[in-house]
């Protein structure tokens, strides 16, 4: 079957990079501050994803191996670079696997292949219903693990992270994945039932109250 | 330093992000039906805007490292230096990619993101 393809999701993607990159510019701007938005491009990236991922086949083998190829090349290309040139120190056999399988130098790929292959599990989950069912799940998860995190310190956006040792903040990182999951699944329910009636202002409008009190919440506790 | 002065109450971030995502997918949707110029194929735009996003995953990649190059350069010439890096290593980094891929037993072309 040809994939349709949707020139507002290149749009989307494009201002999701533009979103991430900004927010790791911390470094670079006179006030740290101004570097901010990250959470904001992931969020898209995800529901990105799951807005692209449709319609899965039943040959689970061709699918995941697809995914993988597309995933996991430059992955280990970059981390080949990266361990050849600044950060041989972190090779170590007790995590190898962390780097070079899952979840990996970057924390959204190990994420994304969770996500691949939950969202094959999850491919007859296709009616409304069947929505509310999942995200009502999601949300209970969520709430369990955020009464589990330790809220005095910002937290909600921690993730994985790989030293000499090995793996680490595993129940941070993992908390933050079921929001994730949730953003990569309310992509999919957009494709399968987003039905766009006009264009209007109140988008505009919940665009910019959605991205200015989530920005206001990262300036604030910076 | 200003503390976030609800910090037990930060979920609320990730729902401000939520509200922001989905309003921004159908506005785009309505900006496609709508059929704004800087969305179609002919044009330069919508050229650039999918360059950028064939490229996501590369620029995701490297910019660590990017970054972490333009650091010893001041304000405003480390943004362009660090800017025209990403670029330039995701370029490198998607063509080694598609090099590799060449050399690899295909795939179901119609089965790839």
């Amino acid at each position: 079957m040809q994939k349709k393809r949707f020139p507002f999701v290149d749009m989307l993607k494009a201002i999701a990079v533009l979103l991430v990159i900004n927010s790791h510019f911390d470094k670079l701007y006179p006030i740290a501050a101004l570097g901010t938005g990250g959470s904001l491009g992931n969020g898209l990236f995800f529901a990105v994803s799951g807005f692209c991922l449709w319609p899965i086949g039943n040959d689970f083998r061709t699918w995941m191996s697809a995914r993988v190829r597309r995933l996991y090349l430059p992955v280990w290309l970059m981390t080949a670079a990266v361990l050849l040139t600044t950060s041989r120190h972190l090779l170590s056999l007790s995590n190898v696997f962390f780097i070079f399988a899952w979840p990996t130098m970057f924390w959204f790929v190990g994420g994304i292949l969770l996500f691949y292959f939950l969202g094959f599990l999850l491919r007859n989950v296709t009616e409304k219903s069947q929505f509310t069912v999942l995200f009502s799940v999601l949300l209970g998860l969520y709430i369990l693990g955020y009464l589990r995190m330790d809220t005095s310190v910002w937290s909600v956006e921690s993730t994985w992270s790989i030293d000499h040792a090995g793996l680490h903040k595993l129940f941070a990182g993992s908390f933050k994945l079921i929001y994730d999951f949730a953003m990569f699944m309310a992509g999919r329910y957009l494709r399968l039932h987003m039905d766009t009636p006009a264009h209007r202002p109140s988008y505009y409008v919940a665009n910019i109250t959605g991205g200015y009190f989530s920005l206001r919440c990262k300036v604030s506790h910076a | 330093m200003h503390k976030f002065p609800l910090m037990h109450l930060q979920f609320l971030n990730q729902i401000s992000v939520m509200w922001f995502v989905i309003s921004m997918m159908l506005l785009g949707s309505a900006l496609e039906k709508r059929e704004v110029p800087f969305l179609q194929e002919n044009s330069t735009i919508y050229h650039v805007i999918q360059k950028l996003s064939r490229l996501s995953l590369e620029i995701y990649l490297v910019q660590g490292t990017a970054i972490h190059l333009a650091e010893s350069f001041v304000f405003p010439l480390n943004i362009g230096i660090a800017l025209a890096l990403i670029f330039a290593f995701a370029v490198v980094l998607h063509a080694a990619v598609a090099w590799v891929d060449k050399k690899l037993p295909p795939v179901r072309r119609k089965e790839i993101f």
